[in-house]
């Protein structure tokens, strides 16, 4: 262990060479003169013979076996102090570098979250979706008798589970009511995903059919958050919209609902009837999950299915056979069917990241490049001194890896920074898959780019400023216009690529943007400004008859009203961008009876008078609901501009009859046409539509909209105490303004165009710096030529042309290629976008401008100083 | 700089070296003089060889250094023999005469018996 001693001792082992050396050499002095030699030539003479004491020096070094790892821990040294030396390139590449590993690293733990962690459940490969796809509905369904003919009759499964489409319950245990998300799930359910409960049981087989007993599972936080993590809750009961049920387990607080749109707090059987009866009136629909046996494949599985989807078809009743005409089944992956939609984006931004990680190291490759070619001097004496080539290339490369260390320590900082920024920022479809990171892949993965950074951008110019030509290089002035122009090759090429990169992103964030700003422009149909919603749902325990849940609504826009700043108020069973909706079949009077089972389906929602004016939506013929309306043998409706056109195209549509529900069900009058509302989403054109007056009759949920004259969120506490002061058990959701929901309903297209466009922005500064400093070093490298110029009469546009056409060129190419790697590339950014064509040539225009100002303006600054340099100074410079 | 009248292998440098070692500790200097002295000028070593050799061996662990007064009263740096180095040194000095018997057994046959 001698040598790792010295390894750490380096300075004493050195100095203690240098004692022996300069003994020696002392001795050699002293006895050339004690045999009569003149002092001046003795020690000429000594030294003749002895020759470099550098030399020496460093042949003793090489000799040592340890040298090696000295050799490290020296460069490590050298680099510090070199790199201290030039601190402003430092500090530029360490922030270039950590801007790309940080950015990097912070999108690969959301990645990593989201595509790459298997799902938190047993054996995930195994877990897949089943679906079942009706062209009649134009949607993917599975009614329950589909779900129980699967789950008892496949021979590919180990089991097969459903869960319902969730509902929300009103929970009135210790302090204020609450409304929680809940779902209902089948016994087997935790079976199949492997989970167990922390505490208590699952459910039984049993307790999931029709009339089972009440029970509920809590989840981990419910349990926590509203019981205090009391231990003896599992067996007691809890009120839940009035009704009394037992807990039977708490799950473990690792659960993950397996569906990324729920986040359900507690968990009811899914009560099915345990035989396939396809006779019964109402139907549930179900969402299947199912394990598969060991060895079977998605096909297998999809086949066997299919056959007994279509055995199931003679079971049921003529009438409704042919709803499933053309049924298609689809087995998926569990882990695609909950990534599916958040896997294009992400990936784009990941691959977005990695360019921009690309722009960072190809950047500090070049100022490592044109700081290489400014230290020719220092390389060529280390070179002439006996260090080998290879010697050299470390060195370099061990700087190289300094700087992507030191990069890769604040690129760690900078991720660990975002990853919490993203955490409250990612839209809620990728939160829920699974909580975002920095953990051992990540880590890893930032380890894995940093030691790769340190590759490309090390290697080039390491390989590069090795072969220095001694002579050359030691000769006063031949070392920089000789032997530089491959170089400048290689520098430009580099620029080029910045370039070329940087455009590709700026036209995919260009496109986003443009794609948000025409989504944000889309008009909804109604006036989002200064509209405060409320929404409750009334359990049907306490307000069993519709006369009761109207009057409990009566009384709240009474209360309402009278507020200050209060300009109106209604109530619907329906807000835009909500989950919930209902329609119904229809058919249009003198129009011929369709098929039994062929209606077409029209949304449906009741409103009060007020509705259309407080919205703001316009009223294009007839009338608004009037009180009247009201009365039992009131038959008025209003229906949308939509519907209007597309069933009832002849004529004026007022005072025309429409059946809505059954042919039993009662003829409709229409009264109005008003115009249409984007209900589901922005990005989606308005289905038609029909009001009914709310009357309390079909729903038990439904919210108020309350149009104020200021901001609509200060009046929200006091909305809410109008709500409590009627019944204090009742508990209210979704206090928020018009324009919030709007806003959250295009939360994800906002936020992948947010992060888009800061990567492009940090692109385009990374490409902006490259090309500043090529040609900063250029002008400087040819501040001689240029004085010459001068000097012989050039006119300020040459030298401009000469400085500005060097960067031109970089542009061109760079620009040139971009063009074409977009209308590669660009396509798989096609189902992001909203209105525009993923090849838009105003975006390619407007971004090739943009970037070919910033070059010019980043060539211009250097040529401005070319331009003031005086031909006698430079002709004497150097 | 005055290149070595002879090219010595590398092998056969540390040999001298530890020979000239076992007469007693020395430093660099007068390594390098005795050397010459004994080999009568023959032996030039140039000190890009010698410390580099010298060091090699230490870290073999053939030669063992400490820092002690010269005769001039100046601090140097003493090389001297270790046991392994000793043994090194008897190994190689055996082969060295093998091999020049060999090689004197060759120059000494009667050329008669080369000719037919």
């Amino acid at each position: 262990m001698n040598w790792l001693r010295r390894v750490f001792q380096k300075s004493q082992a050195e100095t203690s060479l240098d004692k022996e050396l300069q003994f020696h050499l002392d001795r050699q002095i002293a006895d050339y003169i004690a045999a009569g030699i003149d002092p001046e030539e003795a020690r000429r003479r000594a030294k003749l013979e002895f020759g470099t004491l550098d030399s020496v020096k460093e042949e003793v070094r090489d000799t040592r076996w340890e040298t090696r790892i000295e050799n490290v821990l020296r460069d490590f040294r050298y680099a510090a102090r070199s790199l201290r030396k030039d601190r402003r390139f430092a500090i530029v590449a360490v922030f270039a570098l950590a801007l790309g590993i940080g950015a990097t690293t912070a999108i690969f733990s959301v990645v990593n979250a989201a595509l790459v962690r298997p799902l938190p459940y047993r054996d995930p490969s195994r877990l897949v979706w089943a679906d079942e796809f009706l062209p009649h509905f134009n949607d993917w369904m599975v009614p329950n008798p589909e779900y129980t003919n699967w789950s008892t009759n496949n021979q590919t499964f180990e089991a097969v589970a459903a869960y319902d489409g969730g509902g929300q319950a009103n929970l009135t245990a210790a302090g204020e009511p609450e409304r929680i998300e809940t779902s209902g799930v089948t016994a087997n359910f935790l079976t199949v995903l492997g989970v167990v409960p922390d505490r208590g049981r699952a459910f039984l087989p049993g307790e999931d059919r029709p009339n089972g007993p009440p029970v509920v599972l809590l989840t981990d936080s419910l349990w926590r958050r509203k019981f205090n993590a009391d231990p003896a809750i599992v067996g007691e009961s809890i009120a839940l919209d009035g009704r009394a049920y037992a807990v039977v387990g708490v799950l473990p607080a690792s659960f993950h609902f397996p569906d990324k749109s729920r986040d359900p707090q507690c968990l009811f059987p899914f009560q099915l009837p345990p035989i396939v009866n396809w006779g019964t009136p109402s139907m549930h629909l179900t969402r299947v999950i199912g394990r598969l046996a060991s060895g079977v494949s998605l096909d297998q599985a999809r086949a066997d299915l299919t056959t007994l989807a279509l055995q199931s078809n003679a079971a049921i009743p003529t009438p409704f056979v042919h709803m499933r005409d053309g049924l298609q089944v689809q087995v998926i992956p569990l882990h695609q069917k909950i990534v599916g939609d958040v896997r294009a984006a992400l990936l784009v931004l990941q691959i977005a990241v990695v360019f921009v990680l690309v722009i960072a190291c190809v950047n500090v490759a070049n100022l490592q490049l044109v700081r290489t070619a400014g230290r020719h001097k220092e390389l060529a004496v280390r070179a002439a001194i006996g260090a080998s080539r290879a010697r050299l290339i470390q060195q370099l490369l061990i700087e190289g890896m300094a700087l992507a260390a030191m990069g890769g320590v604040a690129g760690l900082l900078l991720a660990a920074i975002a990853v919490r920024l993203l955490r409250i920022s990612l839209p809620a479809t990728i939160t829920q898959i699974g909580v975002i990171s920095i953990d051992r892949p990540v880590l890893l993965f930032a380890l894995a780019i940093t030691c790769l950074t340190a590759v490309l951008f090390g290697l080039a110019p390491a390989f590069r400023a090795s072969k220095p030509d001694v002579n050359d290089a030691l000769k006063d002035g031949g070392s920089c216009d000789r032997g530089s122009y491959a170089q400048h090759g290689l520098r430009n090429a580099l620029v080029a690529a910045e370039f070329t990169l940087a455009f590709l992103l700026l036209i995919g964030s260009g496109l986003l943007i443009r794609s948000f700003v025409r989504l944000s422009n889309v008009a909804p149909g109604f006036d989002p400004a200064s509209v405060l919603t409320v929404s409750a749902e009334l359990p049907a325990s306490k307000y069993s008859a519709s006369p009761q849940r109207q009057a409990f609504f009566s009384q709240v826009l009474d209360r309402v009203l009278p507020l200050p700043g209060v300009r109106s108020a209604a109530v619907s069973t329906r807000l835009p961008f909500s989950r919930f909706w209902g329609s119904a079949s229809f058919h249009v009077e003198g129009q011929p009876e369709p098929a039994p089972g062929t209606s077409p389906m029209v949304l449906n929602q009741e409103v009060s008078a007020n509705y259309f004016a407080t919205m703001r939506i316009p009223i294009l013929a007839g009338r608004t609901f009037t009180p009247s309306d009201l009365a039992p043998d009131s038959n008025a409706i209003i229906v949308s501009a939509t519907f209007a056109q597309r069933f009832l195209p002849a004529g004026s549509p007022l005072s025309k009859r429409v059946r809505l529900g059954a042919p039993t069900d009662p003829w409709s009058l229409i009264v109005g046409v008003v115009g249409d509302v984007r209900y589901a989403s922005l990005d989606s054109a308005s289905d038609p539509q029909v009001y009914l007056p709310y009357d309390g009759a079909n729903a038990d949920l439904a919210s108020i909209v309350v149009r104020t004259g200021q901001d609509p969120r200060g009046l929200a506490s006091l909305v809410r105490a109008q709500f409590a002061a009627i019944d204090p058990a009742q508990p209210v959701f979704d206090i928020t303004t018009m324009q919030q929901r709007l806003d959250d309903s295009i939360e994800t297209p906002r936020f992948n165009m947010t992060l888009l466009a800061i990567f492009a922005a940090i692109a385009l500064a990374l490409a902006t710096i490259g090309i500043y400093g090529v040609i900063s070093y250029f002008v400087s490298q040819r501040t001689r030529e240029i004085g010459i110029r001068v000097a012989l009469g050039a006119a300020p546009s040459d030298i401009l042309r000469l400085v500005v056409g060097q960067g031109a060129m970089m542009i061109l190419i760079g620009l040139a290629l971009g063009v074409a790697g977009s209308l590669v590339l660009t396509r798989y950014l096609a189902n992001l976008l909203y209105a525009v064509r993923p090849v838009d040539p105003l975006t390619i225009i407007s971004v090739a401008l943009l970037l070919i100002f910033v070059a010019l303006a980043a060539c211009y600054l250097p040529a401005r100083r070319a331009l003031r340099l005086d031909p006698m100074t430079t002709l004497r410079y150097e | 700089m005055q290149e070595p009248k002879t090219e010595l292998l590398r092998g056969t440098l540390d040999m001298l070296i530890l020979k000239v070692v076992a007469l007693g500790p020395s430093h660099g200097y007068a390594i390098a003089q005795r050397l010459r002295q004994i080999s009568k000028d023959f032996f030039q070593i140039h000190q890009g060889s010698l410390y580099p050799a010298l060091h090699r061996l230490e870290d073999r662990g053939w030669l063992q250094a400490e820092w002690k007064e010269s005769e001039t009263g100046r601090e140097a740096k003493f090389y001297s023999l270790t046991k392994k180095g000793r043994r090194q040194m008897d190994a190689e000095v055996a082969e060295w005469e093998r091999l020049c018997d060999a090689v004197a057994l060759f120059l000494r046959a009667p050329e008669k018996e080369s000719q037919p």
